[in-house]
């Protein structure tokens, strides 16, 4: 069994393996059989059984790296299932993996996954698996608090505009590549047909 | 080794951040075991309210209870993040702190409805994962 997640702007932090114990808990044969979680989770109260995972995780599973090439083939899915679910920053997938076929199968997702910093939380465990802190991953999560334009173009919407005059932006110096934060206090404010968001005859270039 | 996007310069933009978190109250589980399984998002909070202050924002917590909304429409936070997972002890209840905080126009991390509606269903999920052109 692996489990991914990944967060925005493209950035995915790597499966990995989860390893059972021989002294397992009674949960485990549910997660050996194959039969969904969910479907056990109806019989108690799924709270109570998070709970009782969560300390068998602790206690049994280990989290490990898996290998590049499975990496690479589950990456780019991860991805894909992360914007076609519609979740945003960061989420967790339970995968599984077939063996021998290596057909991977995405069984669960969790868009609100426990978020903290305590090494105990699958989320941030596998982030510092990857060498990313917690405090990394929140600076990441609040530095922009509008998301997807860090560097990029923007569009607003009109009454967001009127809230919001002044806009911050991380830019890469061309020469040097160096990153630069600069200020625009005074936007310029195009309105432009649906089509044509940076209009030639206007002489608007993409910034990127 | 992969690092992710983001500058502590940009946080000088934001004066107060709030962590929302699951209310937790013994009525609306059946067992002690299962309240006091849950009980624990308050101590995380706190953890990422403190790991938030080590960056030098004004950060406060609040629970997501019946009087989230009119909290933040007090303290106006300029970003809130949602870390509530149940209201009133059931899960598909938690689209409710996004509902509240797009009502209130103020920015908030995690996913949205649309996101939590379909992370929490799992005939869904699969659903569009198959059908994912």
């Amino acid at each position: 069994m692996a489990t991914t997640g990944i967060l925005p702007r493209g950035f995915l932090f790597t499966s990995h393996e989860l390893y059972d114990d021989e002294n397992a808990y009674d949960i485990l044969p549910a997660l050996k059989s194959g039969v969904s979680l969910q479907r056990r989770m109806t019989y108690q109260r799924s709270i109570h059984l998070r709970s009782k995972l969560r300390s068998v995780l602790e206690c049994c599973y280990k989290y490990k790296k898996v290998d590049e090439e499975l990496r690479a083939k589950i990456s780019p899915l991860a991805v894909r299932a992360f914007r076609g679910l519609h979740h945003r920053d960061y989420a967790k997938f339970d995968i599984r993996i077939e063996e021998g076929s290596g057909i991977s199968y995405f069984t669960d997702s969790n868009p609100n996954t426990a978020f903290g910093p305590d090494m105990g939380l699958p989320m941030t465990e596998v982030m510092a698996l990857n060498g990313i802190s917690f405090q990394e991953t929140l600076v990441s999560l609040l530095a922009d608090p509008y998301k997807k334009f860090a560097g990029l173009d923007r569009k607003f919407r009109i009454r967001d505009f009127a809230k919001r005059w002044w806009d911050v932006n991380e830019v890469t110096i061309p020469g040097t590549k160096r990153k630069n934060i600069r200020y625009d206090r005074k936007m310029l404010f195009v309105v432009t047909p649906k089509k044509a968001l940076f209009p030639k005859k206007l002489g608007m270039v993409r910034s990127l | 080794m992969a690092k992710l996007k983001g500058n502590k310069e940009l946080l000088k933009n934001l004066k107060l951040i709030v962590v929302a978190y699951s209310y937790i109250e013994r009525e609306d589980f059946p067992t002690k075991a299962s309240y006091d399984a849950e009980i624990e998002v308050e101590d995380r909070a706190q953890e990422v309210v403190e790991e938030i202050k080590k960056l030098g924002v004004e950060v406060k917590a609040i629970p997501g209870n019946q009087y989230f909304l009119t909290n933040i429409l007090v303290d106006k936070p300029d970003l809130i993040v949602n870390l509530v997972d149940t209201l009133r002890g059931e899960d598909m209840l938690q689209t409710s702190v996004p509902a509240a905080l797009e009502l209130s126009n103020i920015p908030y991390t995690g996913a949205q409805m649309e996101g939590m509606v379909i992370g929490n269903n799992r005939n869904l999920t699969k659903r569009l994962l198959i059908y994912q052109p």
